[in-house]
């Protein structure tokens, strides 16, 4: 396991001062990863197609314009293709060790005891970039639109108009990067199977189970009042969890739903559950995201100073490799709620049906 | 506007509802269990739950999720659709690690 963690955190750069130097993007082909996602990354060798029916969207949001995307955001974004960042993103090694669900796992290729490697990061300093260029002109719109805020930070345009739809499509752009980098993480991670650890794809036989957004404005038709109506469903810091029979559900898992991915904080659990019927009539087909804050970022700082973070983690049989310590301190596993309460309030209420549950053996965090 | 006031009515053994009170367009809904509740209640995000219930054009209700926490506008947890025709769209509602 250690070998494969140290392997793994020279191969995947967390993006904080570290960097690989044999990706480069040129203006086109970051152009292309706006517009095309995920399906750009694979068709650049970085990626597996047959991913691309196991990611939302098929891994590309339409209605992307990378013109839309300041100059300051693109600079951000090129160095940052297929890497981490800091803050509460990481790449783990777990081994699933229940399985609550029969038939949804073996849909989703998941069994006891199998290894399982979850990748949550986004659309790293592009993304951040893309959400701060647009706050003061939304914060106009909303003022020339005649829209009464109740805090400023609603700032908001309407759906139809010139600066909602500018929005939008940068947004998508920024997605669409997100998509990418994952895929091209995905990439590395096969690459040291196969070449730091000489395991090759046909004995990993490493595929997606899904990789589904979580901080995204789609817009989706869904049922109002006995009628289909078009919506534009914000879900910030919660997943699509689409239900069984849905068109937009893999055909693979058609039967069962749309896999729902909680990663939890790095000392206990990540979950995989799956959509359901409710959550299509209750939360327009939303499920939660992770475990969620209990602490902020400086007081986890405050509190756990001097703690010996790595050895903690190590003495529970998980290693964790990580570029700064800063980063470990703030992610403590105390910072965040349990997630498994969490996960238990999804599945009571209806709108999420527990599959799998996995552990940490490793964590590479930026 | 003036931030609507925030009380909490329970639906369910996991929801709650934050009932719709000027100005207010729709009702605010919390999914969290008791003991969730109680630390969820100290907390700014039910407010925010509210402030994003004052939309135009939101439909249904304005949900928030069980790992719900403070966030830039909107609760980070939070989902909320708005009518393609008559609604907004909001960075805050996506925050800034868009993916």
């Amino acid at each position: 396991m250690k070998e494969l963690v140290d392997a793994l955190f020279r191969n995947v750069p967390t993006g904080v001062g570290a960097h690989r130097r044999d990706l480069r993007l040129s203006a086109p082909e970051l152009r292309k990863i706006l517009m095309e996602g995920a399906r750009a990354a694979v068709s650049s060798g970085r990626g597996e197609a047959a991913d691309l029916d196991h990611i939302e969207e098929g891994g590309t949001i339409p209605g992307a314009d990378p013109d839309l995307v300041s100059e300051r955001a693109v600079e951000r974004g090129r160095p940052q293709l297929g890497t981490l960042g800091s803050g509460n993103h990481f790449l783990e090694v777990d081994r699933v060790d229940e399985i609550f669900h029969e038939e949804a796992a073996r849909a989703f290729g998941l069994a006891m005891g199998q290894v399982a490697f979850v990748i949550h990061t986004g659309s790293r300093g592009l993304g951040y970039q893309v959400c701060d260029d647009f706050l003061q002109g939304m914060l106009r719109a909303a003022a020339k639109y005649g829209i009464d805020l109740p805090d400023r930070q609603l700032c908001c345009a309407p759906i139809r108009s010139e600066e909602g739809k500018r929005y939008l499509a940068a947004m998508a752009a920024a997605a669409n990067f997100a998509f990418a980098n994952r895929q091209v993480i995905a990439h590395y991670l096969r690459e040291t199977l196969a070449k730091d650890l000489g395991i090759p794809p046909r004995e990993h036989r490493v595929s997606t189970v899904y990789d589904v957004c979580h901080n995204i404005a789609k817009m989706e038709s869904h049922e109002v009042d006995g009628r289909q109506r078009r919506l534009c469903v914000h879900r910030k810091g919660a997943t699509r969890a689409f239900p069984p029979g849905h068109p937009q559900t893999p055909s693979a898992y058609r039967a069962v739903g749309q896999p729902v991915l909680i990663p939890g904080d790095m000392g206990r659990y990540s979950y995989v559950l799956a959509g359901t019927a409710k959550a299509y009539r209750e939360t327009w087909g939303s499920s939660c995201h992770g475990a969620g804050r209990r602490l902020s970022r400086a007081e986890a700082k405050r509190t756990s100073r001097g703690r010996p973070i790595v050895r903690e983690l190590e003495d529970r049989g998980i290693i964790v490799r990580s570029a700064g310590m800063a980063t470990l301190l703030e992610e403590v596993p105390e910072a965040y709620k349990d997630v498994s309460e969490v996960v238990e309030v999804v599945e009571r209420a209806g709108i999420s049906r527990k599959v799998a549950r996995l552990v940490p053996m490793g964590v590479i965090k930026g | 506007m003036e931030k609507p006031t925030v009380g909490f009515e329970r639906i369910d053994e996991c929801r709650w509802r934050i009932p719709r009170s000027a100005p207010m367009r729709v009702d605010g809904v919390i999914y969290a269990s008791d003991s969730m509740m109680q630390a969820i209640r100290t907390d700014q995000s039910p407010q925010q739950v509210a402030n994003v219930a004052c939309l135009p054009g939101i439909v249904g209700a304005s949900l928030a999720m069980p790992d719900m926490h403070w966030g830039y506008g909107f609760p980070i947890g939070g989902v909320a659709a708005f009518d393609v025709e008559e609604g907004v769209v909001s960075p805050g509602g996506v925050g800034y690690d868009i993916n």
